[in-house]
């Protein structure tokens, strides 16, 4: 490639031979040109005047040096290569070529010429005075661009109209690569005029360029000159970017442009910048202009032409990783509108100069530390039309990235792009050809030719930059591009006639373009390419991963919401340093409710907390940041006793050699800082894991590395056993905000557009899961319809549907008049579904609650019929437990839940009851319980059945029972203990009796029984042994499997409803609990009566 | 000392204080040695149990009266062990199928068949079968009460059958087709009027027959509650009084209550303090059938004729509602809100009228 560059040099070291030889012939300048350029720096000097005040001798100083720097001694030290950072050493003997000739052209020109010249030296080379702010942007490019391009050539133009063309043709060939702007060709052309009229070519491109130049005005010039300027700085960017990041050692000219380019606005204040020592006056100057600066900034006025342009549509996403500093006032556009259109199209705005920004948009009075500071990081700095025109070209540009995938793109683009291209290529190509032949026949004619026209140059240079370019990308790039440039290159003398000919069309500055645009394009293509491959390899490693791998925190710091000092992270961070010199010290067993506690007793950690929050990348980090490796088991391993006393014990108990996997070597390698991880550790349960969590404890206690635990819910009960062994780190739900500031920062680089609000709700609708957020919003980026923000508000909605709603809240809702407005029937019978064990008993609790909205007369009405639906829904219920129709579900979803809602539509009035039903229904089965347990000890001497006992026997065997103790005291223990007798019932079945017997609103009659008359028959009854009919023992065995019976008749009834509801299980947990205690007190009290009775003996 | 109802039963066929004629025709049944399976129903307190024990005793002599209590044991399909509480002597085995609730066909099955399919070892002099005795048939599941019409006809040789219900309703008519029904009518009030004197003067205490009537109303025709009630009132008070306060059943008071509180006031938030009451009596094992009746009962009272058979039919209504569904509660309220529903509007156009 570099061999390219080099004959590419090559070809031009001959050309800049030829043109030597031809100087006469294009010396000749127009003194018009030359008034006209006068007329600029005048009006410049006018311009600057304050700067030239003060800084005269600089200029001087500086035009010094620039001679020094033409002189070949002292090169080196050239304010050029200070700033381009160049290396200019590769185009060495081209500039020592220069310089002797200009070193003639010192010595040649005038003094009032010298003294024009110095100007012009002095804007180049940065030192020059900033221009005043009030310039118009169009202005100001008009004048800026040739500063730059012809820093040299210009004042030598004026030093000395001969060698001017000499010097310019010289630039122009020489492989240097600045970039020509078209005022600068334009110049060139009213140059030519002058060359024209002496010369009397018979170019008709120049000939037309030259009635066009001369008849337009100066603001004409302007405009025109500014839209060239627009397509040429278009195509900068993309060079100094290259240039910039790639090639800065290899073409330093480049470089050197695009300083140019971008300094040309506030060369005052690179001069404050360059100058490392400042004078007073200097500093004083500087004081006063900022001052000025902030009243102007103060007094600024709106934009002149608001709403004379419009903003070009563009393809989304086309500003895609530019970022951009908005300064100073623009002509046409609102600052707000702008912010707008560039966050549109994707790109991004910052509000100070750094590194990330790529384009600084500079309008009027734009502030001078800023583009000071944008042309020391080689920002390039353009204006509102050329931001326009940006739009305009990457939209374009990324239309043909899609479109192109072959090697011919820069003729699909020039097809795409301009009308004329493809006849320019053609004709190029013929051209090319027959200049061939032309040649040799009058070579020395075309080349002078060439060298004038500046088309030639043009192409000639954008040809060049693109060689110089593409040779670096090739590196990277499909290699047949970089042929092309170079047929291009080499074709580059072949060409220039054939526009020159060509330049009978009527619109040679439209070739121009093309022409630029040609090698823009070219440009861009490449590297594009570049991109792409870049692109290829990070998207293809990205591409498979789900967003929650590709974004998953690389840091402790990037956990979302582990910041603070009491965070998660701290604390985790600190237990497991101190691990091993706790291990040590022992420490007490903490306070349970103490706060600050770091767990420096327990040997294991609990993470617990809601899915999706970061506990387990929280271990992960921790971990890896402290050097312990981590042996981790998950639900996906089996955790039974066996597999975790033998494998993972020995796993602890071993090094670890990962560090030689990692290329580590020496003592470092080999660690013995393990860390047990045991995530999802309440998913140790069923069989596959059975005794895992009690060999997890004990492993805990026995071991001798820090165990770290994690679950979701550490109050669940199988978590019971294990939380008293762990340091208990509770993570809880991150905030909105702090996920949404990560999501945005993840958006922003997928390229996503979410509005900040429906993210706030996306948030909140997952729960504040990180990770379901995640997944979400990757879900919305393959879906190309959501980009309305009301369709992703619906999704939203969507998404907070799938959230799962506890029998509380879906009772609120099966009433609520307000949302029956916006629910289906459908929606409201999934309210049913939210448990459907659950929720007829909700809604029979509460419907007696809910005031419905309508006439008074109507409620109970309506009341009666909401519950007769409910009663069907039950007879629906029975039906579905008893014959497993369950596809009957849905039709109790209505009688039990619909239509009971929409009956009583309104509010419920009250706080929502958890359904009485349960608990009336266990303490029903518990007196029919008794009920049977009576039954079977009077079975011999009663008849009737158990509801008779209920209904008849049960007060009467009592008061026959009690009221001969209550009565007679101690005389009618006798008596009633015959009745026990008779009925062979026992002590214990007096209590169930008086339970049965027993009404609200009653008076318990065993109360009113002396304690004493109480343990005397107690005690009798314990010294009489009656017969019984059954065996006692066996009884009381009976009767605890009878509780049992119960139980499983609870069992079976839970059966029939296939009722998996935990609250049923609870229920009858209780209830065996509450029995259990019964007997025991019922067992106890005869017991301590006895110790009473005892005492008072 | 036991109750009166238990003290003063009468064991032999012959001594029955009513329905003596169908008495006669049992003796005269069980004299030919032999009978068919028996279906005994009547409401509760009218002496079906009291009946069949003295049938047994007039087929097996006195040893059907030495009783003992045991457990067995069976395991159901699923593997569930199940225990049941049996009285027997060495003729007859009486259970009550329904304690063990869904599950009683297991009982059905295994039980009926151990017994049938045992010989009587001692056969000099005695039946050739064993009797046994299921009580509340008409609350056996319907897979329970298919169990038993096979057994039956499968061990007829070995063992008869006596089913007790208190309604034939609920018993599948293949049971009812197999079984000589036997139906034992509640006592009229009359007879338990008789009978009371008849307890009172074994014990030795004059009843006023004005008391006894009074009884007799208030027990609902029951005889075990005329009977208990009758004791009740001789602890209350002795020597008896004509105009003595007769204590009625918890429960029926708090029905009554409950009715009261319907009556009082129309209103949801009623609606709500009602139900605590219902399931209250629930609770206390009220059969909701007999809430209903008693609420009704109660209802009725103040409401004009056409509300009536309204009010009753939808008692009607949602009592066979309940019957077929699980939660007795739901179709109680719905009664209770329905009757509230028409009352309040009842209320209002009298009211309407009157102005």
């Amino acid at each position: 490639m570099s061999k390219s560059i080099r004959s590419y040099f090559t070809v031009i070291k001959k050309q800049t031979t030829k043109i030597a030889d031809d100087d006469s012939d294009i010396i000749p300048e127009s003194p018009e040109i030359r008034v006209k350029k006068k007329k600029q720096t005048k009006k410049r000097r006018i311009e600057d005047s304050d700067e030239e005040i003060f800084s005269p001798k600089k200029k001087k100083v500086d035009t010094e040096q620039k001679s020094a720097h033409i002189s070949p001694k002292l090169k080196e030290v050239t304010i050029t290569d200070l700033f381009g950072s160049g290396k200019i050493k590769k185009t060495e003997s081209l500039v020592v070529k220069n310089k002797s000739e200009k070193q003639t052209e010192i010595g040649i020109h005038s003094d009032e010429e010298f003294e024009q010249s110095l100007l012009e030296l002095d804007t180049i080379d940065y030192i020059s005075p900033g221009k005043v702010k009030s310039h118009k942007d169009n202005q100001e490019k008009d004048i800026a661009p040739d500063e730059p391009k012809s820093n040299k050539d210009v004042p030598k133009v004026k030093i000395s109209p001969p060698q001017l063309s000499l010097t310019e043709d010289k630039r122009e060939v020489k492989p240097k690569k600045h970039h020509q702007t078209e005022t600068k060709l334009k110049e060139k052309n009213d140059k030519r005029t002058d060359n024209d009229q002496n010369k009397n070519s018979k170019k008709q491109n120049k000939n037309d360029k030259i009635i066009e130049i001369a008849d337009d005005d100066e603001h004409d010039e302007k405009v025109i000159g500014h839209k060239i300027n627009n397509s040429s700085v278009v195509e900068k960017p993309h060079a100094i970017n290259k240039s910039k990041i790639r090639k800065r050692d290899l073409s330093s000219f480049l470089e050197e442009d695009d300083d140019h380019d971008t300094s040309f606005k506030k060369k005052k204040h690179d001069d404050s910048l360059n100058e490392s020592a400042l004078s007073d006056q200097e500093r004083h100057e500087r004081k006063r202009l900022s001052a000025s600066l902030y009243q102007k900034y103060l007094n600024r006025t709106g934009p002149k032409n608001l709403g004379a342009k419009e903003i070009p549509e563009g393809a989304p996403d086309c500003l895609k990783d530019c970022a951009f500093l908005l300064t100073g006032v623009l002509d046409s556009f609102e600052r707000e509108e702008i912010i707008d259109a560039i966050t549109k199209y994707g790109g991004s705005v910052k509000s100070s100069v750094s590194k990330k920004v790529t384009h600084v948009l500079a309008g009027e009075d734009s502030g001078p530390a800023k583009t000071a500071k944008a042309e020391s990081l080689g920002i390039k700095i353009i204006n509102e039309d050329q931001f326009l025109n940006m739009i305009t070209e990457l939209s374009k540009k990324n239309k043909n990235k899609k479109s192109n995938t072959n090697d011919k793109p820069n003729i699909k683009i020039k097809k795409s792009d301009k009308n004329q291209s493809p006849q320019d290529e053609k004709s190029k190509r013929n051209h090319e050809k027959t200049t061939k032949d032309k040649s040799k026949e009058s070579l020395n004619d075309v080349k002078k030719e060439i060298l004038v026209s500046p088309t030639a140059t043009i192409t000639l240079k954008n040809d060049k930059s693109v060689s110089l370019k593409n040779p670096i990308k090739k590196e990277r790039s499909v290699s047949p591009k970089a042929n092309i440039t170079l047929k291009n290159d080499k074709s580059v003398s072949l060409k220039n006639p054939i526009k020159k000919e060509r330049s009978v069309s009527p619109k040679p500055k439209i070739k121009k373009e093309i022409l630029d645009s040609y090698g823009k394009l070219k440009t861009k293509k490449s590297e594009e390419e570049v991109e792409q491959i870049d692109n290829v390899d990070n998207s293809s490693r990205d591409a498979s991963l789900m967003w929650v791998d590709k974004y998953k925190p690389q840091s402790i710091k990037q956990i979302i919401g582990q910041h603070g000092e009491a965070s998660n992270v701290k604390k985790l961070i600190n237990w497991l340093t101190k691990w091993y010199v706790n291990r040590k010290a022992k420490l007490p067993k903490p306070n349970p409710w103490s706060k600050n506690d770091d767990g420096g007793y327990y040997k294991a950690a609990l993470l617990s907390g809601p899915p999706g929050v970061g506990k387990t990348t929280t271990v992960g980090l921790v971990c890896k940041e402290l050097g312990f490796d981590t042996v981790e088991f998950n639900a996906s391993d089996t955790r039974s006793k066996n597999l975790i006393k033998e494998q993972i014990s020995e796993l602890i108990s071993t090094t670890s050699l990962s560090g030689y996997a990692k290329g580590v070597t020496g003592k470092q390698a080999v660690t013995k800082k393990h860390v047990l991880v045991m995530d999802e550790v309440d998913g140790m349960a069923g069989n596959e894991d059975r005794g895992g969590l009690q060999e997890l404890i004990s492993l805990i206690k026995s071991s001798s590395v820090p165990v770290i635990c994690m679950c979701n819910d550490r109050n669940s009960e199988k978590m019971r056993s294990l939380v008293n062994y762990c340091y208990d780190l509770r993570f809880s739900r991150p905030r909105v905000d702090q996920i949404k500031a990560a999501m945005m920062t993840i958006c922003f680089k997928e390229g996503v557009k979410v509005p900040g609000d429906v993210l706030s709700q996306l948030i909140s609708a997952a729960g504040q899961d990180i990770r379901q957020t995640l997944h979400l919003l990757s879900v919305w980026t393959a879906d190309p319809t959501l980009t309305e923000h009301d369709k992703l508000q619906k999704e939203v909605q969507r998404v907070k549907k799938d959230i799962k709603m506890g029998p509380w809240d879906a009772i609120r809702k099966v009433f609520s008049a307000e949302e029956h407005k916006t629910m289906s029937i459908i929606d409201r019978s999934d309210l049913f579904f939210t448990d459907y064990s659950l929720a007829p008993l909700f809604v029979h609790e509460n419907y007696p609650q809910v005031v419905p909205h309508c006439p008074k007369h109507e409620v109970l009405d309506r009341m009666s019929k909401a519950v007769d639906s409910i009663s069907l829904g039950d007879l629906v219920d029975s039906r579905i437990r008893s014959n497993q129709a369950w596809s009957l579900l849905p039709l109790q979803a209505m009688y039990s839940s619909v239509i009971p809602g929409q009956q009583l539509s309104g509010h419920v009035g009250g706080q929502i009851q958890f359904p009485s039903w349960l608990g009336k229904n266990s303490r029903a089965n518990k007196m029919s319980r008794l009920a049977q347990t009576i039954h079977a000890h009077t079975r011999l001497s009663t008849s009737g059945s158990k509801s008779s006992i209920f209904l008849d026997y049960s007060s009467h065997l009592r008061d026959a029972i009690l009221n001969p103790l209550i009565k007679d005291k101690n005389e009618g223990i006798l008596k009633s203990l015959q009745v026990l007798e008779e009925y062979h019932l026992l002590r214990d079945d007096l209590e169930s009796l008086t339970e049965l017997s027993l009404w609200p609103g009653q008076r318990n009659p065993s109360i009113l029984i002396d304690a004493k008359v109480k343990a005397a028959m107690t005690r009798t009854y314990n010294k009489q042994a009656s017969a019984l009919p059954y065996a006692p023992g066996a009884i009381k065995k009976a009767k605890h499997l009878d509780t049992d019976e119960n139980g499983l008749e609870m069992d079976a009834e839970d059966d029939l409803e296939n009722d998996s509801d935990p609250e049923n299980d609870l229920l009858i947990k209780k209830k065996k609990m509450k029995d259990l205690e019964k007997a025991s007190s019922s067992k106890e009290k005869p017991q301590s009566s006895k110790g009473k009775g005892k005492k008072t003996k | 000392m036991s109750l009166w109802v238990d003290k003063h039963r009468p064991k032999d066929l012959l001594k029955l204080d009513f329905h003596k004629d169908q008495a006669v025709r049992l003796k005269s049944l069980v004299q030919q040695s032999d009978f068919p399976h028996l279906l005994v129903y009547g409401p509760s307190g009218a002496g079906k149990k009291t009946r069949i024990m003295c049938l047994l005793r007039e087929l097996y002599g006195s040893g059907v009266e030495r009783l003992r209590q045991e457990t067995m044991h069976f395991t159901t399909p699923s593997n569930k062990k199940i225990e049941i509480m049996t009285v027997s002597s060495n003729y007859h085995i009486e259970v009550n199928p329904t304690d063990v609730g869904i599950y009683d066909r297991v009982v059905i099955m295994d039980l009926v068949k151990n017994v049938a399919q045992t010989h009587q070892i001692d056969s000099s002099g005695q039946r050739e079968f064993k009797v046994v005795i299921l009580n509340e048939v008409d609350d056996l599941t319907k897979d329970a009460q298919h169990a038993l019409r096979r057994t039956m006809e499968k061990y007829v040789a070995t063992c008869r059958l006596i089913l007790i219900a208190n309604s034939v309703s609920r018993v599948i008519p293949a049971i009812r087709s197999r079984c000589l029904t036997i139906r034992i009518p509640a006592p009229t009030e009359s007879e338990v009027c008789s009978v009371l004197q008849t307890v009172c003067k074994k014990e030795g205490l004059t009843l006023p027959s004005e008391l006894a009537l009074k009884i007799s109303k208030c027990s609902d025709r029951n005889l075990r509650r005329a009977l208990l009630m009758c004791e009740a009132c001789k602890v209350q008070q002795y020597p008896f009084k004509a105009d003595q306060k007769v204590p009625e059943p918890d429960w029926q008071l708090f029905i009554k209550e409950t009715a009261s509180m319907i009556l009082s006031e129309q209103s949801p938030k009623k609606l709500g303090e009602v139900r605590q009451k219902l399931y209250e009596l629930i609770i206390h094992g009220v059969p909701p059938d007999m809430i209903f009746a008693g609420l009704l009962k109660e209802l009725v009272i103040n409401c004009d004729m056409a509300m009536k058979c309204q009010v009753a039919s939808h008692a009607a209504m949602f009592e066979h509602r309940m019957r077929l569904g699980n939660k007795a509660i739901f179709h109680l309220e719905a009664f209770v809100a329905k009757f509230m529903a028409i009352y309040k509007k009842f209320i209002e156009e009298s009211v309407g009228d009157a102005f």
